[in-house]
């Protein structure tokens, strides 16, 4: 079986119908990653990861039923599983933007958010947790915080990323500065930001974190 | 840009909590929050597949839709998916007990369906019937088989995929002593 006809079959309804009938996020990954077909696929993306990732591509720039979810989640689930195996944090980071564009996906683009996180965590606090161990992000970040041995808070995660973002280039890939060169900033909740002059109270914290 | 960024990832950390937009208010009897989240539906080509994948045997099928999962179905009206790993906190805040014998099974109990090795629980659907007949105990099941739809089934005729399986009950009813 060629790579080409394992995406075929891994597109196919029948692939879809028999991976959604696990009952949890958990059981959904484990079904895919027990598949003879991901199998297949694990091994022919290794030799060639670049056709899978342009099959991604090609997937999140095709038009959907706004009704319906989209046919390619599971697909598309899979494909990022089996490439973010055999990837570094910089072609999964792409991968995973291109699936965080593709509307109506919902088993896909959990995982993708998860993957995002993991490669933004491996970038900015330099602790690399195997993600695929665990079944919920916030199960994987008390992991990360476990094994850090040190202080990770939700907070120092949240300050990484937004530290991170002005200085990512023209590709996709987000690139963080080291740890010691981050500066603490606050985040002002877009609906503060939007409250009417009658509402002051937020108004005014927003002030007294700008003076401060 | 920098603040899309961010809001994706305050989404990703509160995933099926209060300040997630795809879920919904659910709440134990304790008042401790599920998180869920609501599913978009699958096409009816999609389920159509499903449909012949699953209606066999003893199976009938209920209904077609993908928009919640086992557990959403028995715990939250069909409204939502809930995570399996949610299921202890809501029997013990629903205060449920374990059926032992399956003599004393009524309809509306709950079938929990765990792997004997992890303890995880794989599948959950409802008691309708349970009744002796030439001598053998039937149980009939209502449960929702991931999002491939509802279906009525024997006890033990469920889909390969949730393995080999323990089956415990439970049951939330109070009986005048």
């Amino acid at each position: 079986m060629t790579l080409a006809e394992t995406m075929v079959a891994i597109e196919r309804d029948e692939f879809a119908a028999e991976m959604n009938l696990a009952a949890g996020t958990k059981a959904f990954r484990r079904a895919i990653r027990e598949h003879e077909l991901f199998d297949r696929l694990s091994e022919l993306a290794k030799e060639n990861p670049s056709e899978v990732a342009e099959r991604i591509e090609t997937i999140s720039r095709s038009a959907v039923d706004e009704r319906y979810e989209n046919p390619f989640d599971t697909a598309l689930s899979a494909y990022l599983m089996a490439l973010c195996d055999v990837a570094g944090p910089e072609i999964a980071s792409k991968i995973v933007q291109a699936v965080l564009r593709t509307p109506k996906t919902w088993w896909a683009s959990g995982l993708a958010r998860e993957l995002l996180l993991q490669t933004v965590a491996m970038g900015a606090i330099g602790v690399g947790v195997d993600w695929r161990n665990y079944a919920r992000v916030n199960e994987w970040f008390v992991a990360l915080h476990s094994s850090s041995g040190r202080e990770t808070t939700m907070r120092e995660l949240l300050d990484a990323v937004s530290a991170g973002q002005p200085t990512g280039r023209v590709s996709n890939v987000i690139e963080f500065p080291p740890p010691e060169a981050r500066t603490m900033s606050h985040v002002v909740p877009k609906a503060f930001l939007k409250r009417k002059k009658g509402s002051a109270r937020p108004q005014n914290i927003a002030a007294a974190r700008k003076r401060a | 840009m920098r603040y899309d960024n961010l809001s994706v990832m305050e989404t990703i950390i509160g995933e099926g909590g209060s300040s997630d937009k795809a879920s919904i208010a659910l709440s134990t009897s304790k008042n401790r929050r599920i998180p869920n989240q609501r599913m978009p539906e699958r096409s009816p080509q999609s389920m159509y597949a499903a449909k012949q994948l699953h209606a066999k045997g003893s199976r009938q099928l209920r209904s077609l839709r993908s928009t919640y999962n086992c557990v959403g179905m028995v715990f939250a009206n069909r409204r939502t998916f809930i995570e399996p790993e949610q299921i202890p906190i809501i029997l013990q805040d629903d205060e449920y007990t374990e059926v032992v014998k399956e003599d004393d099974l009524m309809p509306g109990d709950v079938v929990l369906y765990e792997d004997p090795q992890t303890g995880d629980i794989q599948h959950v659907g409802l008691v309708l019937a349970s009744e002796v007949m030439f001598q053998t105990k039937k149980i009939r099941v209502l449960s929702q088989f991931g999002r491939d739809g509802e279906y009525i089934h024997d006890l033990h005729d469920v889909p390969n995929l949730y393995g080999k399986t323990v089956v415990k009950f439970y049951s939330e009813s109070r009986k005048a002593t």
